[in-house]
């Protein structure tokens, strides 16, 4: 083509040259429209992927760790393979149960055989493969085995606070302790596996653990229950119930169990109920000062033992004199006490005893919570006899939160295995008054320093507190011989932060102990390790020893002067 | 004219092809470079679930007790050993000719606030 024609066509009739300009635009817009929208894509591509990512970045937590009020875990999660068979896949039943069961000798091979024919799309085999294990299942290459990655409880503590920890089933559901008791909290996909943080101190609940176990070799004890709590806020530092078992492998039937596994399982910290004997006195006489029938200085003749129907209350030791209700509480009287209980009066007594919490059981996070055995008439001898611990079976929490109630200034607080935030408030209960909490702050220092508690007593960390000896019921009567010993302290003794409980079944006397098995040699002097122990490590400031300036103080600050 | 906006209206759709394939190329590497890095994300966070646990089980009290009866014999402080600052004589008290106001022991009282010292023990074999 020629200059000449080119120069005809742009010289056209105008109309040419509109449409052809309008037909320009029209492909000009749909390339724009193509063109932008290509880059669109190439742009916005980006954004939804990167949702997916954040998804994958954190997985799912089934199950949210328990740790203890300083962090440390108590229980968490590992990744285990679980085994198990697309049974539709499985050529010969036979022969893949035989080649199983070779690798993993723990199985029945009918069974299995059973299982691999059943024709289900999902059959469990195996949960929690060793890597071992699993290296050799592969190998085996049967078509229709698969493993799936789950996610197994683990308590790295093994044996330590296994009872208010409690463990959990095949599938991970709690069934006994907090993990029952929290489930749905530990469940709750909301929290986006941030740990549910226990009131425990791990360190507090070994030393407890230790000093119990100890106990039991020493005294060659049936069982021992311990609980450190702290007065203030209701939080239980530290719970053990000895023997005890391993949370890791319960490996426990219930319907199917011999005695001594289930002495292992039971909970006597919060599950067990029990006569607590003399412990009941310090709420007996606190309840006589809150009524206003007595002064610490009144006095109440106890020479002669009290006969009332059939009953006859006796002392351990009988004193020659009357004695103040000081005395009374010093040597843990009965009859004192019984007389005590008897001008509280039973209607007053009773609805002091329902302000300790004595008539329900212990509003504690826990399945495994004992009611109180309670009398079933209210008649003189009961309001003597419950005055002093007998006739009324109470779980040991729930006689440390009453205790703490005498100790605290007066107000009962539920006791509680979570930990409490800081700053939040603590519902309470008043029972008694703070002038007769702080008479009753020195009544119990003096039952150490004076009484029947000496052994418990740390130096530096004065203990004051109640020793409780009372024999077991059994079959109609009491045992003299079988005792449940126990101790409730409460330090530093004259502005108390910590109750330490400790109960002792059936403790024997030793050598050192001159045959004596009762509180004051047995749960006494065990709580005063345990004080000696954790007073340290809660930051407890002690009392100040007076110190000797030796020669090797001066020394020393000698030499650094060089 | 118009063949010279036809030729560059080619090119640039060329263009937009090739760089658009480009990308998406890029994007799809990209993806599968951050599926590969989620899930070693994802197995890192079960290898330190699993040394948390371990962790756990190798700092548990009984253990570090049982050690140190076998290896160290570290004692229970107890409160004999702590004492209140103000407790403590000081040179100035011990021996008076070596007093000095620049001294940090005879400072501490004030910086420390009456602060316990802890001192802890060893048990002699």
């Amino acid at each position: 083509m020629s200059r000449t024609s080119r120069r005809d066509k742009g010289e056209g009739p105008p109309f040419v040259r509109i449409r052809l300009a309008i037909a320009g635009l029209f492909m000009l817009a749909a390339y724009a429209v193509i063109g932008g929208r290509l880059l669109w894509l190439a742009i916005d591509e980006e954004t939804p992927s990167r949702e997916r990512v954040s998804q994958l970045e954190v997985p799912v937590l089934e199950r949210a760790d328990i740790v203890d009020r300083n962090g440390r875990i108590l229980a968490t999660n590992v990744p285990v393979d679980a085994l198990y068979a697309d049974t539709r896949h499985i050529w010969d039943p036979k022969e893949a149960a035989q080649e199983l069961a070779r690798v993993l000798p723990e199985l029945d091979v009918v069974e299995l055989e059973q299982k691999l024919s059943s024709g289900a799309a999902f059959e469990w085999i195996k949960r929690d493969l060793t890597p071992r294990q699993y290296a050799s299942v592969r190998a085996l290459g049967i078509a229709g085995l698969a493993v799936k990655r789950e996610q197994r409880r683990v308590y790295p503590n093994g044996h330590s606070a296994a009872h208010l920890l409690g463990y959990v089933n095949l599938d991970n559901r709690g069934i006994a302790g907090v993990e029952a008791s929290l489930d749905t909290t530990l469940r709750d996909p909301k929290r986006g596996g941030e740990p549910v943080t226990l009131s425990i101190d791990l360190r507090v609940q070994h030393v407890l653990e230790d000093e119990l176990a100890s106990a039991i070799e020493t005294f060659s004890a049936e069982a021992a229950a311990g609980i450190v709590l702290d007065i203030h806020t209701g939080e239980v530092l530290g719970m053990a119930s000895l023997p005890d078992f391993d949370p890791n492998a319960p490996n426990y039937d219930p319907n199917n169990a011999d005695e001594d596994t289930k002495a292992r399982m039971f909970n006597r910290a919060s599950l067990g109920v029990y006569e607590m004997g003399s412990t009941f006195k310090a709420m007996t006489t606190a309840m006589a000062l809150d009524a206003g029938v007595v002064t610490i200085n009144s006095t109440y003749d106890v020479r002669k033992p009290i006969r009332i129907g059939r009953f006859t209350i006796h002392d351990y030791k009988p004193k020659t004199h009357p004695l103040t209700v000081t005395e009374i509480f010093e040597y843990s009287s009965n009859i004192g006490t019984a007389h005590m209980a008897m001008d509280i009066g039973a209607s007053r007594q009773q609805i002091y005893f329902d302000l300790f919490g004595m008539f329900k059981p212990a509003p504690i996070e826990l399945p495994e919570v004992g009611a109180p055995l309670l009398p079933q008439k209210w008649g003189d001898v009961t309001t003597m006899t419950v005055s002093y611990g007998h006739g009324i079976a109470v779980s040991p929490i729930q006689t440390a939160a009453a205790f703490a109630a005498v100790a605290n200034g007066g107000l009962y607080i539920a006791p509680t295995l979570l930990k409490r935030p800081a700053g939040t408030g603590v519902p309470v209960r008043r029972v008694v008054s703070e002038n007769v909490s702080a008479e009753m702050r020195t009544l119990l220092r003096r039952a150490v320093t004076e009484g029947t508690g000496g052994q418990a007593d740390v130096p530096g960390y004065p203990v004051g507190g109640k020793t409780g000896t009372a024999e077991k019921a059994v079959g109609g009567g009491y045992d003299e011989k079988s005792l449940i010993s126990s101790f409730i302290g409460v330090f530093p003794a004259l502005s108390p932060r910590y109750l330490v409980l400790i109960i002792l079944d059936e403790p024997q006397g030793t050598e050192e102990t001159h045959g004596y098995a009762t509180a004051g040699w047995t749960a006494a002097p065990t709580t005063g390790k345990v004080v000696s122990r954790i007073g340290p490590l809660l930051g407890v400031r002690p009392e100040p020893i007076p110190l000797e300036v030796t020669d090797g103080a001066t020394q020393m600050a000698a030499q650094s002067d060089r | 004219m118009i063949r010279v906006l036809n030729f560059l209206m080619l090119s640039l759709t060329i263009a937009i092809c090739f760089g658009l394939y480009k990308i998406t190329n890029e994007t799809r590497d990209l993806q599968a470079q951050l599926r590969h890095t989620a899930s070693e994300i994802a197995a890192e966070q079960e290898t330190i679930e699993v040394l948390n646990a371990e962790w756990t089980l190798l700092v548990r009290p009984a253990r570090l007790q049982e050690l140190n009866e076998r290896h160290l014999g570290l004692q229970t402080v107890s409160a004999t050993q702590m004492l209140s600052i103000e407790d403590i004589p000081f040179r100035d008290e011990v021996s008076p000719t070596s007093s000095s106001s620049s001294s940090p022991l005879v400072q501490a009282p004030e910086a420390a606030g009456g602060r316990l010292l802890t001192v802890s023990a060893r048990q002699t074999p």
